[in-house]
């Protein structure tokens, strides 16, 4: 019985505040920032510092603590955002210890000692026994849990675990990747500060030990043991690690020094076991099955297999009927979409892009051929702002956007798919694909709090949008599987659907039929012939040059980072200079 | 005079950030491991002096090597039984399930240590005379003296090794490119395990060191490796050895001569200031701006690009 008293309870329910607004962090997000407890003690520091020395409200140290928490949290993850994630770690480690250190060391925070608050006022009523505190404790609690999974169970929580993922593929649909982990950060780090003034209320004090590295690293411990991005899983390890030290106490019989100390040494064992052999947590993310999606008309749509048996079916010296090709040389004033004017790139002394130019047709498939480390895919990069010019310029539909963020650019209407796919391999078929379709009301806090029946109502055109797409490359019916668990070629299909989903005028498809079977091959043939049927322009990087013979319009040669040629393919592979230079043979 | 006084304080603390600096950075880059555990083997290699010292009536000398000999275990059986193994099940997130095994190890480290200090009472190592030094009105101990001299020799010991033997061209070699390095004949995981034996032995070193001044706590060493992780940071992870090392240096007599203005209290926050600083200017490349491109930095910006 005294294992459960009002006392642990309320420290139970201070530790889920915690732990499960740290899961968004590193659960959904996949941010690994380890200063919970810093920001816990900027909460309930303020929170005792103001009511000690001005008898203010609980409420107002609160408050104070959130606006402070959202500054540190700002300023810290505005540079460490930018920085690759070991950067993250390394800062928040550093906010740990200046912060901690900080209230450790100046007097009027109480030093080693701390802020004692004993009696404290809540909306003006005194708040003094555990009793008492446990209603309040139960509110924040609930709200907090409740916000977190509002946040992570939602279009923005399908962000969220896009980016814990793969961020470059979220950022080239479209998404401002750093944002989002700054607003995430913020917000953590805003209910952690509210967890730390009720710590400070709960324990009476507001003291160093109670918010030091140790107790960060027993927030984390409740993330990762109880399965990063599982809500129920976080709850259970926060419980069960909390009330770790009242059984070595009450059940063991062990002094509350030494239980303190042996609870330590269990979660950090857990968490080395866990994390060897059950990675994803006791409860792991989709333990608890999301939502599947009703698949209605779709799931009698013309699946990939038919198109593969098709494909498979037709004799191999038989041509692809494909729509009409575009006859660049006969309409030469055709609209010119994207040009790339003298692009210079380098990595230190390696000239990858060295004066590159050339442009893409409206409603025309242009493809980029040449030699391996010809710069192909680094082009691509550029283009789409993944790595900065060093100089040169880049127009979309005439206007500069040369600089611009592959966010910016996805969402004006360039959007490129990936050689090695990037599928987020956590999430369903549709899920990836309904992370293609862009301006979601749900995707940003203002239109999933305050925009609810908006957002709801997009999601369902979104979720239609999805499936019409995954239908268009035949992988409807499988919709509701885990992106990771498809073969590659349907990894392939779910890409293109992706993509496809963003409504993006401009394609640029990085080796669309590498690493796939011929029939496969043909079935993606047939679906870029497809949508260039759709007026899109589309360019395309590739080595196999039957694809490139089938689908381009216009090639361009490269050779050390610039273009050397350009033509059909025919009359370019005739030039025995150019064969030598692609295939290595006179 | 003062200036001086906080100069020469200045180089004492900064030869220890240095060594551990090394010892952190060389796991870091080598291997990419974020070795947060190197807390324990710093720590454990104090306690087992103490003990050496204390209750065997070890010589001091004898302490230093066993402690580190200690650490050197330690870090090189968390290394095979542990990261190893953890790398290729994580796949793409090696770089987190790696840290998070050893903030496990750190917390397991750090409890059982308090267990053991609970029950045998205060751990300081004994048999070293700390004696008072002066050179005209600068003032130390004689132990400081021997913190600069053995940091230094170590630090150039290893720059040496990695710079002019066979098995630091291979250490380059696996740091540069592990698929290439296993062709031209390194073998990977045992250069793995050479680079946390050094970075541990450095690590125990300056556990006995420091162990010898203060009395080992639980959390003994966790500000001077956080200051060590700082330090591998700010010289870059491709810097040489001897660059770590004087940028420790460096931050050593930054802090000390901050005194000047403020109180020792402060030194974390302009220690983890600067790195925000730094952090904050890092994006915008400005250091690389005076530098001549290289084929090293070359291979750096790629890696940079890919991670």
């Amino acid at each position: 019985m005294t294992l459960l008293t009002f006392s642990w309870i309320d420290t139970i329910l201070v530790y889920i505040m915690f732990a499960v607004s740290l899961n968004l962090l590193i659960g959904y997000t996949g941010v690994f920032a380890v200063a919970p407890a810093a920001f816990g003690a900027i909460g309930g520091y303020s929170a005792a510092y103001l009511f000690v020395n001005h008898g203010t409200d609980l409420v107002i140290g609160m408050l104070v603590g959130i606006v402070i928490s959202a500054m540190v949290a700002f300023l810290m993850g505005v540079p460490a955002f930018r920085l690759p994630t070991v950067w993250v770690i390394l800062l928040t480690l550093g906010i740990q210890q200046v912060i901690t250190g900080i209230f450790a060391s100046i007097n009027q925070f109480g030093a080693g000692y701390g802020l004692q608050v004993g009696k404290i006022t809540f909306f003006g009523a005194t708040i003094n026994t555990s009793t008492t505190l446990f209603p309040v404790l139960l509110i924040f609690a609930v709200i907090i849990t409740l916000l977190c999974w509002r946040l992570g169970e939602s279009p923005y929580g399908r962000v969220l675990r896009g980016i814990r993922d793969n961020e470059q593929a979220v950022r080239a649909l479209g998404r401002p990747v750093f944002r989002y982990k700054v607003a995430v950060l913020v917000s953590t780090s805003v209910m952690a500060s509210v967890a730390g003034s009720m710590m400070t209320v709960l324990n009476g004090v507001a003291q160093p030990t109670l918010f030091s590295f140790s107790a960060s690293v027993a927030m984390i411990s409740m993330v990762i043991i109880g399965g990063r991005g599982s809500l129920a899983g976080t709850l259970l390890a926060a419980i069960l690690i909390t009330l770790l030290t009242p059984f070595l106490e009450h059940v063991v019989s062990l002094r509350s020094s030494i239980a303190s100390l042996w609870q330590e040494i269990i979660y950090g064992a857990l968490l080395v076991v866990i994390i060897y052999l059950r990675p994803r947590g006791i409860i792991p993310e989709g333990l608890i099955p999301r939502r599947r999606i009703p698949l209605g008309a779709y799931a009698a749509a013309e699946s990939v297999t038919a198109r593969l048996e098709s494909a498979a079916a037709r004799p191999r010296t038989t041509a692809i009927p494909r729509p009409e090709r575009v006859d660049l040389d006969v309409v030469p004033e055709r609209e010119v979409v994207l040009r790339a004017d003298n692009l210079y790139k380098s990595f230190g002394g390696v000239h990858a892009v060295n004066g590159l130019s050339f442009e893409l047709q409206k409603g025309a498939i242009t493809a980029l051929v040449g030699p391996n480390g010809a710069g192909k895919t680094t082009v691509f990069n550029l283009l789409t702002g993944a790595i900065p010019v060093d100089s040169g310029t880049v127009w979309l539909d005439g206007e500069d956007v040369t600089g611009l963020k592959p966010d910016v650019l996805a969402r004006r209407g360039l959007v490129r798919s990936f050689q090695d796919v990037k599928l987020f391999g956590d999430l369903s078929v549709y899920e990836n694909v309904m992370l293609g379709v862009q301006h979601h009301p749900g995707e940003n806090g203002v239109g999933l709090f305050f925009r609810p029946g908006q957002s709801r109502s997009f999601e369902r055109q979104a979720r239609e949008r999805a499936l019409e797409w995954l239908s268009f490359v035949g992988m409807a019916s499988e919709a509701n599987r885990t992106a990771g668990a498809l073969g590659y070629g349907q990894q392939k299909l779910v890409a293109v659907a992706r993509v496809l989903a963003s409504e993006a005028r401009v394609l640029l498809l990085d080796e669309p039929a590498s690493g796939i079977d011929h029939s496969w091959v043909d079935v993606t043939l047939d679906l870029i012939s497809e949508i260039r049927s759709t007026g899109r322009t589309i360019c395309v990087v590739e080595h196999n040059l039957h694809v490139v013979g089938q689908l381009a319009d216009h090639v361009y040669f490269m050779e050390l980072g610039r273009v050397t040629a350009e033509g059909g393919l025919a009359e370019l592979t005739s030039d025995p200079r150019l064969a030598e230079a692609y295939f290595g043979i006179d | 005079m003062q200036v001086l006084q906080l100069t020469v304080n200045g180089i004492i603390n900064g030869s220890s950030y240095a060594l551990l600096a090394v010892g952190f950075g060389l796991i870091l880059q080598v291997t990419g491991r974020f070795h947060i555990a190197y807390t324990i083997t710093y720590a454990l290699a104090g306690y087992t002096a103490s003990r050496l010292t204390t209750d065997y009536g070890a010589s001091f000398w004898v302490a230093l090597i066993v402690g580190m000999l200690v650490a050197t275990v330690v870090g090189v059986l968390i290394e095979a039984y542990i990261y190893w193994p953890l790398g290729p099940r994580a796949g793409n997130f090696a770089l987190l399930a790696i840290f998070t095994a050893a903030l496990g190890l750190l917390t397991v480290g750090q409890g059982a240590l308090g267990l053991i200090l609970i029950n045998s009472g205060t751990a300081q190592i004994s048999g070293f005379n700390i004696a008072p030094e002066q050179i005209g009105q600068v003032f130390f101990i004689n132990l400081d003296v021997y913190t600069v001299i053995i940091s230094w020799a170590l630090i150039v010991i290893v720059a040496l090794v990695l710079g002019r033997t066979r098995l630091g061209r291979m250490v380059r070699a696996v740091r540069s490119n592990l698929t290439m390095s296993v062709a031209v004949g390194a073998s990977p995981r045992m250069i793995y395990l050479v680079i946390f034996g050094i970075g541990s032995a450095l690590g125990g070193v300056g556990g006995v060191l420091t162990s010898t001044k203060a009395a080992v706590a639980s959390d003994s060493g966790q500000g001077a490796i956080l200051y060590a992780l700082t330090i591998a940071f700010l010289a870059g992870t491709f810097a040489s050895v001897i660059r770590i090392a004087f940028v420790g240096l460096g931050l050593g007599i930054l802090e000390s001569l901050a005194n000047l203005w403020v109180s020792p209290v402060w030194d974390p926050v302009i220690i983890y200031g600067l790195l925000l600083v730094y952090a904050a200017l890092k994006p915008f490349d400005v250091v690389s701006k005076f530098r001549r491109p290289t084929l090293r930095s070359a291979s750096a910006s790629a890696s940079e690009m890919a991670s």
